[in-house]
């Protein structure tokens, strides 16, 4: 961190803020640039929590987000599971929503044309359940105007070779990675699955197989039982755990594999507020995409972007980036 | 938005009226709902959605069964405490019914969109009829007002404390003299709906169903609040899934498929 910050005392934030002229005189710079994506600010919207942008188009400027990530697209539209798909569990959620999608060629054709619209980047989240669909939707996309960047979910059961999921075993993860990326020139995020033994080996088979950025953490796999039914509370019986309960344990990831890696990062996990997407940057993330916080307050990112920029002027900071990978041990 | 409570009355043993602070006063369809939580609360994290069931001087009234942890920490809320909502969400009932005669099915707390459709069908003159049920006297919330507005009204509880003793369901059939000239509209119990749905649809008579389901967001973003439904032309099923919160809450009976409900 640089020298700023030493000389300004914690406790004069408050003081500082009630006097507009002091203000002025720190200008902050917010932007980040991620594998060549250059973002306005480091706070983006997690996959399958912003829709395709226009749900939340009426209750924020989607001008002052540093991304919007769309929910995860496959080659064909999928229906998504049988209800009930969400349940509340303390400080959280449980979801097996099932990757509910319009497809890719519904997405390219009626949703990023309204996206196109706006001065923000556009990340396009997908998913495959075989390699081949994979390298399918990448190239589609990778023809279409107006995305930024890929993010692949590797959460997902590969059909071909005995459902195992991509994502939790290093060797599909590379095989997945590898192939991806002959097909497309985007710079390509690869999102990581929390449910494995040790996250920082699949994270490098991700980066050595050509992943620019890589993105934690998805969702962590849980349950949840009603003692009156005796019946699993979802109806997929299992399902993926996100909001304020992960942070820790998404925290410890992506301090792990920050140590571990030389890509860029991008924090996800039960990010609410600006301290918890600072915590991310300090243990190394670049960027941070919030997620569950979408549901609980439209607004939710421009509250954590307008907090970021608070932080840094309250502690001499100028620029975001130099928050990543300034933890103090 | 963050707002203020105005008063909290528990009118019966189960049952609240919460009244929150709304100005200018909103337009509000009837079977509209809104979503509220309790201001940077992370446990419980969701907001809960409730019907809005008056509009009053300074904002708007919900009416709310205790039924879990986040309505049971809704009886604790006192005047000018703050809540954080967000709404008029939903499609709420299309209220132009053709002439219609109107007759409304509610079971307990399903009650709490009809208020505003029983005001806004007395304002257009179409003759409207309200049949109120619940598992006792104490399962009739805002039976009172109802009355007030002189409604004509015909009322059941199973355990027969008040009313006829039965199911609300089985004094609809009488009340369907001319099935083309009648429109029905009902929110209550998931088992109530269905019954409600399958007598209208073996009628032929128009039948509009309000819906409650889980939700996380309430704008058709997280996809949480999917219910089954079948194409109403073909009557081909597997259709996909409509979103109780956007698409919703009130459906055409017809849309839904009851044995996914």
């Amino acid at each position: 961190m640089g020298k700023g910050v030493r000389t300004v005392d914690s406790g004069q934030g408050s003081a500082a803020r009630k006097d507009k002229g002091d203000k002025k005189k720190v200008t902050t710079d917010l932007s980040v640039d991620i594998a060549g994506i250059k973002l306005k600010n480091p706070v983006m919207t997690a996959s399958g929590t912003f829709g395709y942008g226009e749900e939340f188009a009426p209750y924020l400027d989607l001008n002052r987000l540093g991304a919007v990530v769309v929910k995860g697209l496959s080659l064909k539209p999928r229906q998504g599971n049988s209800p009930p798909r969400i349940v509340e569990t303390a400080a959280g959620m449980l979801n097996s929503i099932g990757l509910q999608n319009v497809g890719v060629e519904a997405f390219i054709e009626e949703k990023l044309p309204f996206l196109r619209k706006f001065d923000t980047k556009v990340i396009v989240n997908f998913f495959g359940d075989s390699i081949d669909e994979y390298c399918e939707v990448a190239r589609a996309l990778d023809g279409a105007d107006g995305i930024a960047g890929l993010e692949m979910n590797i959460s997902c059961p590969n059909k071909q070779e005995g459902w195992l999921e991509f994502g939790t075993n290093s060797d599909l993860t590379s095989k997945v990675v590898g192939a991806v990326r002959k097909h497309t020139k985007l710079p390509l995020i690869v999102k990581l699955s929390p449910n494995v033994t040790d996250i920082t080996t699949i994270a490098k088979a991700a980066v050595d197989a050509g992943a620019d950025v890589l993105s934690l953490i998805n969702t962590l796999s849980g349950m949840a039982v009603d003692v009156n039914t005796r019946r699993p509370k979802l109806g997929n019986i299992i399902g993926g755990l996100s909001g304020p309960a992960i942070k820790p344990v998404a925290l410890k990831m992506v301090w792990q594999v920050a140590k571990a890696v030389n890509a860029p990062i991008i924090g996800i996990g039960g990010i609410m507020t600006a301290e918890d997407a600072i915590e991310f940057m300090l243990v190394g993330a670049s960027a941070v995409q919030v997620g569950t916080a979408n549901f609980i307050d439209p607004e939710a990112t421009v509250k954590i972007i307008e907090g970021i920029d608070d932080y840094l002027r309250k502690n001499g900071v100028k620029r975001v980036s130099e928050l990543s990978g300034s933890l103090r041990i | 938005m963050l707002t203020e409570v105005i008063y909290n009355r528990q009118i019966l043993p189960l049952y609240y009226k919460l009244g929150i602070r709304w100005e200018p006063r909103p337009f509000v369809k009837p079977g509209q709902f809104v979503m509220l939580r309790f201001p940077n609360c992370i446990d419980p994290l969701l907001r809960r959605p409730f019907g809005v069931y008056r509009i009053i001087d300074e904002g708007i009234e919900i009416l709310y069964k205790v039924v879990g942890k986040g309505t049971t920490l809704m009886t604790g809320l006192r005047p000018e405490d703050m809540v954080d909502m967000l709404g008029p969400l939903g499609n709420g009932f299309s209220l132009d019914s053709g002439k219609k005669d109107i007759v409304m099915l509610a079971g307990g707390i399903g009650i709490a969109p009809f208020y505003l459709s029983v005001v806004s069908g007395q304002r257009s003159g179409v003759r409207q009829k309200l049949l109120f049920g619940g598992r006792g006297k104490d399962d009739l919330p805002g039976l009172e007002d109802f009355k007030k507005l002189g409604i004509e009204m015909k009322i059941s509880t199973q355990d027969g404390s008040i009313g006829e003793k039965g199911l609300v369901t089985e004094l609809l059939k009488p009340e369907i003299r001319n099935p083309k000239s009648t429109i029905i509209y009902t929110c209550g119990p998931k088992g109530m709906l269905k019954e409600v749905a399958r007598i209208a649809l073996n009628l032929d008579a128009p039948c509009y169903v309000s819906l409650d389901n889980v939700m996380a967001c309430g704008i058709g973003a997280c996809l949480g609040c999917a219910v089954k439904v079948r194409s109403q032309e073909s009557g081909v099923r597997d259709q996909g899934y409509k979103m109780v919160c956007k698409d919703g809450p009130v459906f055409d009976a017809r849309e839904i498929e009851w044995e996914k409900v």
